[in-house]
């Protein structure tokens, strides 16, 4: 199954928030339980004002809850 | 399962049933030659006209009566009848298909009216297309929510 390139740390951060339930989460940032488990999996990535939402939801900038992993495979192997 | 997923099936099986209900009815007039003559053109007018109508008091219906049984199954004083922005991508993308398909009707019901047939056919082809783009649009998203992305 296809992944896309943003991954991330939300399972984490669900677990050291209290362990915040999906469903939780997803009634913070205005969505649906669905749309986080696909986030997680990083299966989808979410718009912009999805990411910055979740990450305020977390007190974190967003870079430490989204990963490029883009970034990562172009540090290894530059142009 | 979300409301938006399940809405998805009632649209299914409300999409059938109008354009089953519509061809039936048409066939029917078709066989007893009321498309053929001065009148044939207003009675198309008129057959699509009760089509758009009936469809859409169908969909209120069956969407309405949905909506108060999913809140009674989901035993939720307030269900979510949420859409966000993952339904709306899904939408967009079985849209974009649906689009295709209607296109190649239009065209398909061109060249059907470029070969000599009556008008009646013509829009058919289109009303046909239409249909089978609406019957693939909601399997689409069906597909997606399936998927998961």
């Amino acid at each position: 199954m296809s992944k896309t390139l943003v991954s991330n740390n939300i399972r984490r951060l669900r677990f050291e928030h209290d362990e915040m339930t999906q469903k939780k989460l997803a009634e913070i940032v205005g969505v649906t339980r669905q749309t986080i488990v696909a986030i997680e999996k990083a299966k989808y990535a979410p718009s912009l004002e999805l990411a910055f939402l979740i990450a305020r939801a977390f007190n974190k900038p967003l870079e430490e809850v989204f990963i490029f992993e883009g970034e990562e495979a172009n540090a290894q192997n530059p142009p | 399962m979300p409301y938006q997923q399940k809405s998805n099936y009632i649209s299914l099986f409300t999409t059938i049933i109008i354009f089953g209900i519509y061809y039936y009815f048409i066939f029917q007039l078709y066989h007893e030659g009321r498309f053929e003559g001065a009148e044939a053109n207003a009675l198309i007018g008129k057959s699509i006209l009760w089509l758009i109508a009936g469809g859409v008091v169908i969909n209120i219906v069956a969407h309405i009566l949905f909506s108060i049984i999913f809140a009674i199954i989901t035993n939720d004083p307030k269900p979510s009848f949420l859409v966000d922005e993952r339904d709306k991508l899904f939408e967009l993308k079985a849209l974009r298909v649906a689009y295709y398909i209607i296109g190649f009707g239009f065209v398909a019901s061109m060249v059907a009216l470029a070969m000599g047939q009556s008008v009646f056919m013509t829009i058919n082809i289109v009303l046909f297309f239409t249909a089978i783009a609406g019957i693939i649009e909601i399997i689409m998203q069906i597909y997606f929510y399936h998927r998961g992305f």
